[in-house]
């Protein structure tokens, strides 16, 4: 057996584990899970892991190809569990590709020490998709003024990522490090419709005072400080939404074949041949970091995909269905929060078709 | 239109959301499905498997037209959570074959 497939054993026996509280966490639980523990450990890069794990988890951090076969797998299990994770996550991801070795390591020993959620605030009340309209400034005595909304954990996150603007063009948005509490940080909660364990919510800064050591990016080229310097991190991150969905397009088809073991349906055939094109272009990504279209083009079909697989189950199984079996009505609300991560699928569309978009 | 509504507020590159092609595909798209909708109901209306099919439609319409609300629809009492109770309901639908 390889590593990988070591791997993808390892991410679906923790799967197991996240199942059982997949109801709990949409009703707004959060509870301690030992599997998550182990999750965040192997999504941390490996110097600053705090336990001894399996040599194949070291494979995680290292290739988009393992992340996006380990995500298919743990998402099986529950995605809302998975979200309920204080992992890195993409706020680690941004930090590992802009910051400088002490502002990782910083970043990494409050994620050590305190095990806070991350959040990663780009979105904006009037901005999503075009991220280069913003409007949060970090004005020149490092006081951030602004607001952000629909962020992850932006609520109940200890540390996380802001963008904002230093000057008037698109090179000058850049992250800034911002920890929760600190004076001028309001986080509020939002109400999900589905995948309520992301916590979506909003936040507020009201002139924080986050220091000249907080902004990331300074020892880099100008190009490659801000936006442009993430843009293979999204890339990743791209893979990483499509494969969450995946998972859960795959734990409804295993639902709904438990429950008709006799059917043979065009289903499975569909998801096996979407998880064959998210690994095609996963391994594209590693091997071409920079390549847009593929991590598009894996999640564009991916979402698409699971949000059909929960219209067939609904539609496949007696009338009532949903109303009996909580948790494929669960899932059949998750599948569709895929859409709005990490660009629309009309933003996937423009970059597949054009080779990039026009926001 | 709640869409129509919320995209003429919003811009990217500078420009009306509500002006982009895809935008305008997605909404005549969405206009033409709910007009067939209505006479297939108006033709058909007392045929079981025919208002099924016609809720089934709606549905998939409900959602492209929630995706142009962005994540606005997908909280606090966002579009998806109607969308859904009417998903609910035709799941219930037990008249088709
Ligand atoms: C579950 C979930 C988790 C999220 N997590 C985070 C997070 O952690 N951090 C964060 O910063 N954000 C997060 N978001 C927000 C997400 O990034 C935004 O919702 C997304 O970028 C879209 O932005 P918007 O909602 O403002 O929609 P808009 O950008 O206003 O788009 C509205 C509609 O217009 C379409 N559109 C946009 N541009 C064009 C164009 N050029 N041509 C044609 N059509 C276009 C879009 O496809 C969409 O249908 C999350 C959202 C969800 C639902």
């Amino acid at each position: 057996m390889t590593s990988f497939d070591e791997l993808q054993g390892l991410a679906a026996e923790l799967a197991a584990e996240l199942r059982p509280h997949a109801l709990a966490v949409d009703a707004g639980a959060v509870p301690d899970i030992p599997a998550l523990d182990v999750i965040r450990d192997i999504a941390t890069p490996p110097q600053y892991r705090d336990s001894d794990l399996p040599k194949c988890a070291e494979l995680y951090t290292e290739t988009c190809l393992a992340r996006t076969a380990a995500n298919i797998e743990l998402s099986r299990g529950d995605a809302g569990v998975l979200n309920i994770c204080r992992a890195p996550s993409l706020a680690g991801l941004a930090v590992d590709a802009l910051g400088s070795p002490s502002q990782q390591e910083a970043f990494y020993r409050v994620l050590a020490d305190d095990r806070p959620w991350t959040f990663f605030g780009m979105t904006e009340p009037a901005c999503g998709s075009d991220a280069t309209a913003m409007k949060t400034v970090l004005d020149k005595d490092f006081r951030l003024h602004g607001a952000k909304k629909y962020v992850a954990n932006a609520a109940r996150g200890g540390i996380g990522l802001v963008f904002a603007r230093t000057g008037p063009t698109p090179l000058s948005i850049r992250a800034v490090v911002v920890r929760n509490p600190s004076p001028g940080y309001t986080g509020r909660a939002l109400t999900m419709f589905g995948l309520r364990g992301a916590a979506l919510g909003e936040m507020t800064f009201d002139g924080i005072e986050v220091g000249r050591e907080a902004l990331l990016g300074a020892h880099l080229p100008a190009s490659r400080r801000g936006l442009w310097g993430i843009a293979r991190t999204f890339n990743v991150m791209r893979l990483q939404i499509g494969a969450q969905a995946l998972g859960v397009a795959l734990a409804i088809s295993d639902y709904v074949h438990a429950l008709r073991p006799q059917w043979r349906t065009l289903m499975t055939t569909r998801l096996e041949a979407a998880r064959e094109l998210l690994l095609d272009c996963a391994h594209d990504v590693d091997n071409n970091p920079d390549d847009r279209r593929a991590p598009s083009i894996g999640k564009l079909h991916a979402t698409n995909l699971a949000v059909e697989t929960a219209r067939w189950a609904s539609s496949a199984l007696e009338p009532g269905a949903l109303l009996e079996h909580p948790l494929l009505e669960k899932w059949c609300r998750d599948v569709h929060a895929f859409e709005f991560m990490d660009g629309t699928s009309t933003i996937q569309r423009l970059t597949i078709g054009t080779g990039h978009d026009d926001n | 239109m709640r869409a129509v509504a919320h995209l003429s507020g919003r811009t990217v590159g500078g420009e009306p959301t509500i002006g982009k092609q895809l935008v305008q595909g997605a909404l005549a798209d969405a206009h033409v499905a709910t007009e067939a909708a209505r006479r297939t109901l108006a033709v058909a209306g007392d045929c079981p498997d025919a208002v099924r099919d016609v809720h089934e439609r709606l549905t998939t319409v409900d959602w492209e037209l929630a995706k142009l609300l962005g994540a606005s629809g997908f909280v606090d009492d966002g579009a998806m959570f109607g969308v859904h109770l009417s998903r609910l309901t035709a799941n219930c639908w037990v008249g088709a074959s």
